[in-house]
Formats: structure tokens, C-alpha cells, sequence
């Protein structure tokens, strides 16, 4: 059975592999031959490069892009790890909630960007009417048009989209710790705070770990949030790099610039995930 | 569990404040779907539909592209659910039991596969559609869809196929059967919690995908359901009572698929994310 | 194996491939679908007089028609014939791929002397004629004349000058009503639509004449821009204003939110029917004291690709359309060709702005890029709604943005 395994393992594996070479593999490649061309398929070396990164905007979309990504990470773990906790306590009604905090997740972040974008709304938006009624604001506040609030704004929408996921998977992690832990501590006589910071995170941080790079991922690739509520505007505000590649290709047809813009999308986002993983890899 | 036994803390203040904060915009969204025209429109906003309709319904239903664009979406979500499901089982099976040379290589691709941001690959991947005479079908957007989904379906199986006890296996072949009759008819029902996550992973997955859909659906015939909805707010004549009905009948059928598997998923897809 | 039987059935299922193969007698026309019911009866008719020809008609979907087309065209499996929306047919017809038409339309025997010339100037790239206009419309002002009363404005004297504009708008804002409406956000042509007019009228606009430079930092062009935005940083337009595109103006208007604003045609019926109560008017755009009028052309018309299988046959079907009937009863708003202006249809008093602005109307700049130029000068104009800079300053930046574009 050893010998003829040496054989039928690549087999059953083989169709997966050829599927995300052609669909993965090859494009990737491709994708750094049309940074190099122009649209007759002529070699430019880096001119694409040089036209993309002459534009002012570039440097607003990529700083958008970690105010965006960052800022949703950080509040994403913060809020799913204490509803995690929460989660994690037994109470009436514990089940009911697992599965009614789970739906931001599932449903379509279309749907929770239209949704959202609706509540945001200056004049008929229930954001503002509730935030007049409770004296916080004076004025309706055009949440997604003022250059101070659009990027919270997005930022709200993306932890409430994402939190779930994060809570769900903590849950999971803190059931796999042993009870005998707790004890320990508890004989020492730690509070629950205590018993928090020191028992239950640091156990949580493998979890926790790799749950960041995994939100990192979703958060660089997600278009659909920006897109269907703001187009990232006002006045490119809230762009961010893969909505820009979007712009480039689809709306102006620039396909040889998109291409150079993905180059160095990949690039950025390749540094970050090997910087991540070597830091994360020396620590354990 | 264990931490909690002591009831010191708020927990039903604190829980019912993340209900709130979840299931408000649901509420809201499916408020405003009753609402007419004229009440959408009214400042301030009323908390209850004065004058509850189903007319937005109406609309989608027989005024809109929805009804189409809901089948595109079911066959392309089937179809690529399907594929996915038959290409991770065989390629979980070969990395949870078998050694072999360049295996970790292999996996190193999948992850590779996983990690990667799609949104530097659709430019490519439209060319290479395009030049394959698949952009704006079916099947374009099936195979694409692989990419999101096939990746962490290999990992969610291979936890699962590790925990089925190796001997079961080799009785069997012992008996005579091949290495595929003995996945079929021993391990996979074996793993059927972590089949069934993978259906709803690649189901849902595929269902809310939004960006390529954009790119590689142009039209009615292939369009599916998020771009539908995305079309409803810049069209002439549509509105917002519209789409937050179109939202719900999109959300609706989503919510109850999770929810009857919600168990079994949740347990998949923690294997497959804190051992993959 | 019963479950592998089952995959393999679920997954074959959906890999049919769309496909459309033209045949001779048989025409492949792209209508989109808000067209597409009359497209429909017109083919009947067609069929009719030209019992050897079968018309198959696509129902399109307008979002996303301009990249199907794309592809389309590249690819050369194309429609026969296509309805194109008028700012797409000059970069379509300058990377290639539409048919030129000059001799086909002499031949058969199509008067172009009939046609709005700026409407023919869509479609024409190097005095040659890549396209056949059937639809036309610009904007007009609407109007509510309820508002004007109770402000002591007279309801049948629209402001004619900027200046009288500016003075009405300030009478009809009141508290919670706005007496402007500008557009400021949505999809970009929104804005450039509502806003551009005004730089054209005043000698500004977004390139000069023969398209090589942009003149968006010239005085004429910033004070256009400045009286346009200008509603919104003196509180005569609601503060929503950076999100809000032709549809939430309608929206704010009929809410009575907004007393003026600019739209085409379109949006009356769907007032009426929403709010019966406002009495609407319409008027023509009010210009800068001794000077024109100005507007952009929006409108589609008919092309048929290099690659069409059945060249022959469509363009019989194309000159069947271009009849001016045909057209007018085809056309959303206005139609391309002035004896059909004469149909019933046309006649209502509220359309007659609308159709008085059409001899204002020219075409968007002809150029590949325009719609990247357009963003950058639609992004210029969200910055200065924004406030945070001068309005010179940034048009001046966004000049030498759009400069860097056209020397491409």
C-alpha cells in the first residue's frame, strides 16, 4: 500500500492543482506581463508603473487602504473577541444567540452595504434622526459625503459585517481550552478580569493570530462595501487600492495600468504577509 | 464554559446590546420594505409603516430583472458549489492520506491560493476568460468562483478526513476495494459534518460574491443577484423601498440555509480555519 | 458511487454557453431593455414588410452594456445591430470596430439634413458617420410652482439669468426646504451633466476647442463652477448634496425638500404619479447675463459593427427604424430627427423646455479618455463642495491632471 501511494496521492490531488493553476497560477503571471506592455502588447518596461505612481492619487488610495484595512482589523478583534467571551458564558437564550449574531456574516455584504448606506442617509437616514433625537448632533451630518466621518462610516459597516466571524472563532478557541486552567487561576484567586488578560487571551492568541491575517486578506480584497456605498468618493476619500484597479479597468479601460496597479498590490500585500508571518513565527 | 460559571458579570445587558447592534439593520431594512413611496420619503422617518404594503414586492417580483437574476445566481452558486465539492474531497483525501514527493509544495499552492487578494487578479482573469470565450457565462463565473471557494474547502476536509480512523479504511482494501470506493463508501460518510460545511461555505460564499460577478456578468442572462441589487439604486426609476425588498428576498433564503446548518458549519469551518 | 452520479448530473447542468450565431435572413439586434417592448413591435413591422428577414431581438441590459460591447467587438462575435448611448460612439468608432455608414445611409436614402446636427456630431469621428442618432434629450429646469407663490415668486416667470436664479433660489429656502438642487454625487455623469452646461455657457468648460487643453482653471470655467457649487456653500441646496445624484434629486423634489433642480424629461411622469399634489414646472436653463444658453446632448443611437455576419439585412432594418415615425414612436425622449418632433407625443407644453434646450445642446468631447477626464473634473467639483480649498486653486490642479490625460 506504501509503494502505490507514492502514485495515487498526487492522482487524487492533481484536478484542484490544475484548476488553481489555470485559474490562480496563470493569471498571476499574466497579470505581471501587461504591467510591462502597452495595449498593443508592445514592451514599455516600467512605464505603466511610472503613470500610475505620477498620480496623486495613488498615495491617497494606498493610505486609505491601511486606514481602511487597519482600523477595521483592530475594532473587528476587539469586538469579536469580548462577544466571543460573551458567547462563551452560559446563559438562557445562549444558543439564540450564536445563531442570530452569526447573520451579519452570512448575508451578502451587498445587501449590508445598501442597507447601511440607507441608514447613513443625510435626509431620510435613521442615523441622524436618532442621533438629533438623543441631542448628539444639531444639524443631519452627511455621514458618507463629510471627509471626517466617510472612513468611520466604512469602517462601522466593514466591524459589523466582519465581527461574527471573529466572535464564532474565538468561541471555538476558548472551548478548547482546558477547564483545569481556570481553576489554577482561580485557586490563586484571580478576579475575572485577571483570569481575562492573563488566562484567557494568551491562550487565545494563536487564534487570534491567524484570525488577523485572514481579516487582513478580506479587508484588502473588499470592494463591494466601498463600492455600493460611497464609489469612494467624496473627492476619492475613501478609495481604496482594489477599488481603484476596479476604476482603472472596468470604468476607464486602462487595462495595462490596472495590471501595474495589481503588481504592486501584490507586492504590498506579499511584504505584509511575510513580515506577519516570520514576526508571528519568531514569537512561538 | 468554565469561566463563566460565575454570574458576575451583566451578561444579559451585554447581550442584549449586540443583539441590538446586529439585528437592527435587519429590522430596519425589513420595515422599510413595507413601506410606500411616499413614506420612505418623509422626514423624520417613521418607526412603523403606516400604511404596511407589499408593492415593493410587487415590483421586484414582476417589475425587475430579480426573478432572473435569483436563477442565475442559484445555478452558478450549484454549479460551482458542485465543482468545489468534488475537486476538495479528492484533493483532501490525497494530502490526508497519502505521502508523497512535493506534497508540501502542494499545499504551500493552496494556501497561496487562499491568501491571495482576488482583486489583483481580475484583470487577468478577465483576459484569460475573455480569450476562453467564457466571459459572461455560466461557467466563467463557476470556475472563478473556485478560486474563493476551493482553497479553504481542501483544508476544512482534511481536518476532517485526519480524524477518521485510518483502520476502517484498510479493512476495506484489505477486502478488495479500490482507494476511491473506500473514500466514497467509508470516509466520506463518515465526514459528513464536514461535507455539509463546505456545501453552505461554498453556497454562501459564491451567493454573496459581488466583485466578479461585476466583471465577468454583463448581462440579464448571467447577472446575479448582488448586481441586481446594486443596479436598483442607480436605475431610473427604482427606489429604495425596492431595494430593501430585493435585499430581503436575497437575504431570506440565505438566512434559513445557515441557520438549519448552522451547527454543522460552524463546527467545519473552526476545524478548518484553527488546524488549516 | 450514486453521490458522484448526482455531482457530476448538478454540475453539467449549467455549462450550456451563450451563444449567438447569425444566419442569413436573420438579424441580431442589442436593445436595451427600456426600449426593448417597442423595439419588439417595430421588428413586428419590420418582419411584416420583409417577409425573408427574422429579426431576433436581445434584451440588453443598459449597466454594463458599454463593456459587453467592448468584448463583443474585440472578439467579433457581434449583433448585427446595437443601440449605443451617444458619449460611447466616438470612443467605440476610434478603437475600431463600428461599421462607417457615410455610403450605406446614401444609398439608402436616409436625409440626414433631417437629423439635430449636434446629434449627427456624436456619431461622427473624422468627418466620417460611425452611427445613426434616434434618441436626443437635454436638460431642462424643474420646478415647483406651489413654492414659488408662497415665496412671492411669480410660478410662470422662471428665473432667466444666473443673477435672477441665485435671488429665487434664496426666496425659496425656508427652514427645511432647499431652493436648489445640485447634483454632487452618484455616478459621475450626474454631475457633469447638471454642471458642465453652466461652464459651457459662460465660455469656461472642461477643454478648449479643439480638445488638446484644458481650460478648467480659466476664469470663465471657475466662476461657473463657483456659481454652481456656490449653492451649496450658501445652504440653498441640502446639505445631502455630495450624494446626491439625478434620482435623489427627483427624490428631495417630490418630498418637497428642493424647489428647482435640473433633470430631462423622465422624471415628470414619475412626479405626477408620486406626488399629484406639486404643480410642476418646467423652464429652460438660465444663463449668464448676455450670454447663450448651453446643454449637453444625452441621447443613443444605432450602430452596426465591422463584424456584424448580416450587414446587408441590418442596415435595411436601420433605415426601417430611421423612418421618422418609426423613431418617434421608438425613442424614450426626443427623437434624433426633427420632422418626427411633430408627432402627437411630442406636444405636451411641459416638454417644450426640454425640447427648446435641444438647439442649445452639444456634444461631450470625443476622446478615448474623456471618461477618465470626467472623473478627475468630477472629483475637482466634490472637492469643492467639501470646502476645504479654493475653488481656483483646485481647478487649477485638476487642469493639469487632465493635461497629463489628453497627451497620452
Amino acid at each position: 500500500m506504501r509503494i502505490q501511494s507514492r502514485f495515487v496521492g498526487p492522482l487524487f490531488v492533481f484536478p484542484a492543482l490544475f484548476v488553481l493553476a489555470l485559474l490562480v497560477f496563470y493569471p498571476l503571471v499574466y497579470t505581471v506581463l501587461l504591467s510591462v506592455e502597452d495595449p498593443m502588447g508592445n514592451f514599455v518596461g516600467f512605464e505603466n508603473f511610472r503613470t500610475v505612481l505620477d498620480q496623486r492619487l495613488t498615495g491617497t488610495t494606498l493610505r486609505n487602504t491601511f486606514v481602511y484595512v487597519g482600523f477595521s482589523i483592530v475594532f473587528q478583534i476587539i469586538l469579536g473577541t469580548a462577544v466571543g467571551i460573551l458567547l462563551n458564558a452560559e446563559f438562557w437564550g445562549r444558543s439564540a444567540l450564536r445563531a442570530m449574531i452569526v447573520v451579519p456574516w452570512v448575508i451578502p455584504g451587498i445587501v449590508a452595504a445598501t442597507t447601511w448606506a440607507w441608514m447613513f442617509h443625510t435626509e431620510f437616514g435613521i442615523i441622524n434622526y436618532m442621533a438629533q433625537g438623543a441631542g448628539l448632533i444639531d444639524a443631519p451630518v452627511g455621514w458618507l459625503t463629510n471627509p471626517d466621518t466617510v472612513m468611520p462610516a466604512l469602517v462601522v459597516v466593514n466591524v459589523w459585517k466582519m465581527f461574527p466571524f471573529v466572535a464564532i472563532m474565538v468561541l471555538a478557541g476558548l472551548q478548547a481550552i482546558p477547564k483545569d486552567v481556570y481553576e489554577a487561576a482561580r485557586i490563586d484567586g484571580a478576579r475575572l478580569h485577571h483570569e481575562i488578560f492573563y488566562v484567557t487571551l494568551p491562550q487565545l492568541r494563536p487564534v487570534l493570530a491567524s484570525l488577523t491575517l485572514l481579516l487582513a486578506i478580506w479587508g484588502l480584497n473588499a470592494i463591494t462595501i466601498i463600492y455600493a456605498m460611497t464609489r469612494g468618493g467624496p473627492a476619492n476619500r475613501s478609495i481604496i487600492l482594489p477599488m481603484q484597479i476596479f476604476r482603472q479597468a472596468f470604468e476607464f479601460f486602462q487595462f495595462n495600468e490596472a495590471a501595474a496597479l495589481s503588481v504592486m498590490f501584490l507586492l504590498i500585500t506579499g511584504v505584509l504577509m511575510v513580515l506577519y508571518i516570520t514576526v508571528f513565527a519568531e514569537k512561538e | 464554559m468554565a469561566s463563566s460559571s460565575r454570574a458576575v458579570w451583566p451578561v444579559y445587558p451585554l447581550a442584549a446590546v449586540v443583539v441590538a447592534i446586529t439585528m437592527f439593520p435587519f429590522l430596519w431594512m425589513l420595515i422599510s420594505s413595507f413601506k410606500n413611496l411616499g413614506e420612505l420619503y418623509t422626514v423624520p422617518p417613521t418607526w412603523w409603516p403606516e400604511a404596511p404594503s407589499l408593492q415593493n414586492y410587487l415590483n421586484v417580483l414582476f417589475d425587475s430583472n430579480v426573478p432572473r437574476y435569483f436563477l442565475n445566481s442559484v445555478i452558478i452558486s450549484a454549479g460551482s458549489t458542485a465543482i468545489a465539492l468534488a475537486l476538495a474531497i479528492l484533493a483532501s483525501y490525497g494530502f490526508a492520506r497519502f505521502k508523497f514527493r512535493g506534497k508540501s509544495l502542494a499545499v504551500g499552492l493552496i494556501i497561496v491560493g487562499q491568501l491571495l487578494p482576488t482583486a489583483a487578479i481580475i484583470v487577468p482573469l478577465y483576459v484569460v476568460l475573455n480569450w476562453l470565450g467564457l466571459l459572461n457565462t455560466y461557467l466563467g463565473l463557476i470556475l472563478a468562483y473556485l478560486i474563493l471557494t476551493l482553497p479553504l474547502s481542501v483544508f476544512m476536509l482534511i481536518s476532517y478526513f485526519k480524524g477518521i480512523p485510518k483502520e476502517l479504511e484498510e479493512a476495506a482494501i484489505v477486502d478488495g476495494a479500490s482507494r476511491l470506493g473506500v473514500l466514497l463508501r467509508i470516509t466520506l460518510p463518515l465526514s459528513l459534518p464536514g461535507v455539509v460545511a463546505v456545501i453552505v461555505y461554498a453556497f454562501v460564499t459564491t451567493w454573496n460574491e459581488f466583485i466578479f460577478a461585476l466583471c465577468f456578468a454583463l448581462d440579464s442572462g448571467t447577472k446575479t443577484l448582488p448586481i441586481g441589487l446594486a443596479e436598483f439604486t442607480t436605475e431610473f426609476n427604482t427606489d429604495w423601498g425596492a431595494v430593501m425588498a430585493a435585499s430581503m428576498i436575497m437575504t431570506v433564503p440565505i438566512a434559513i440555509l445557515f441557520l438549519a446548518m448552522q451547527k454543522l458549519f460552524v463546527g467545519g469551518l473552526t476545524a478548518g480555519g484553527t488546524k488549516g | 458511487m450514486r453521490h458522484f452520479g448526482k455531482l457530476a448530473t448538478t454540475a453539467a447542468l449549467p455549462l450550456w454557453l451563450w451563444h449567438s450565431a447569425a444566419i442569413a435572413g436573420e438579424v441580431t439586434w442589442w436593445a436595451p431593455e427600456f426600449g426593448a417592448d417597442r423595439a419588439e413591435e417595430l421588428a413586428a413591422a419590420f418582419e411584416e414588410q420583409n417577409p425573408d428577414i427574422t429579426v431576433n431581438i436581445e434584451r440588453v441590459v443598459p449597466n454594463g452594456l458599454q463593456n459587453r460591447l467592448l468584448v463583443a467587438l474585440r472578439s467579433g462575435n457581434t449583433p448585427d445591430l446595437v443601440d449605443i448611448a451617444n458619449g460611447w460612439t466616438a470612443p467605440f468608432a476610434t478603437t475600431g470596430g463600428l461599421m462607417a455608414l457615410d455610403e450605406a445611409v446614401a444609398g439608402l436614402g436616409v436625409e440626414l439634413d433631417d437629423f439635430l446636427p449636434a446629434a449627427l456630431d456624436t456619431a461622427t469621428v473624422d468627418g466620417q458617420l460611425y452611427a445613426l442618432p434616434f434618441r436626443a434629450e437635454a436638460h431642462a429646469m424643474i420646478y415647483n410652482k406651489g413654492m414659488f407663490e408662497a415665496a412671492g415668486l411669480d410660478p410662470d416667470a422662471f428665473p432667466e439669468t444666473w443673477e435672477e436664479l441665485r435671488s429665487a433660489a434664496e426666496a425659496l429656502t425656508t427652514g427645511d426646504t432647499f431652493g436648489m438642487g445640485i447634483a454632487g454625487g452618484g455616478e459621475v455623469s450626474n454631475t457633469i451633466f447638471r454642471s458642465l452646461p453652466f461652464l459651457w455657457m459662460n465660455g469656461g468648460g472642461v477643454l478648449n476647442e479643439a480638445n488638446d487643453q484644458s481650460i478648467l482653471a480659466q476664469p470663465e470655467s471657475v466662476e461657473a463652477v463657483e456659481f454652481y457649487t456656490g449653492f451649496l456653500d450658501d445652504g440653498l441646496a441640502p446639505p445631502s448634496t455630495l450624494e446626491n445624484d439625478g434620482n435623489a434629486l427627483r427624490r428631495l423634489f417630490i418630498a418637497n425638500k428642493i424647489a428647482v433642480y435640473q433633470s430631462g424629461q423622465f422624471d415628470l411622469r414619475s412626479i405626477a404619479e408620486e406626488n399629484p399634489d406639486i404643480d410642476i414646472g418646467t423652464a429652460l436653463l438660465p444663463h449668464p447675463e448676455g450670454k447663450e444658453r448651453s446643454a449637453i446632448l444625452g441621447g443613443w443611437n444605432f450602430a452596426v459593427p465591422d463584424a456584424a455576419r448580416n450587414k446587408e439585412d441590418a442596415l435595411k432594418l436601420l433605415a426601417f427604424l430611421a423612418e421618422p415615425e418609426n423613431m418617434g414612436f421608438y425613442t424614450d425622449t426626443f427623437p434624433a430627427r426633427q420632422s418626427a418632433m411633430s408627432m402627437e407625443r411630442f406636444q405636451d407644453p411641459q416638454l417644450e423646455p426640454f425640447r427648446d434646450m435641444l438647439q442649445y445642446a452639444r456634444r461631450q468631447p470625443p476622446l478615448e479618455n474623456w471618461v477618465q477626464i470626467t472623473q478627475v473634473y468630477f472629483d475637482s467639483i466634490q472637492e469643492i463642495l467639501l470646502g476645504q480649498a479654493e475653488a481656483a486653486e483646485i481647478l487649477d490642479e485638476a487642469s493639469q491632471q487632465i493635461d497629463g490625460l489628453i497627451q497620452k
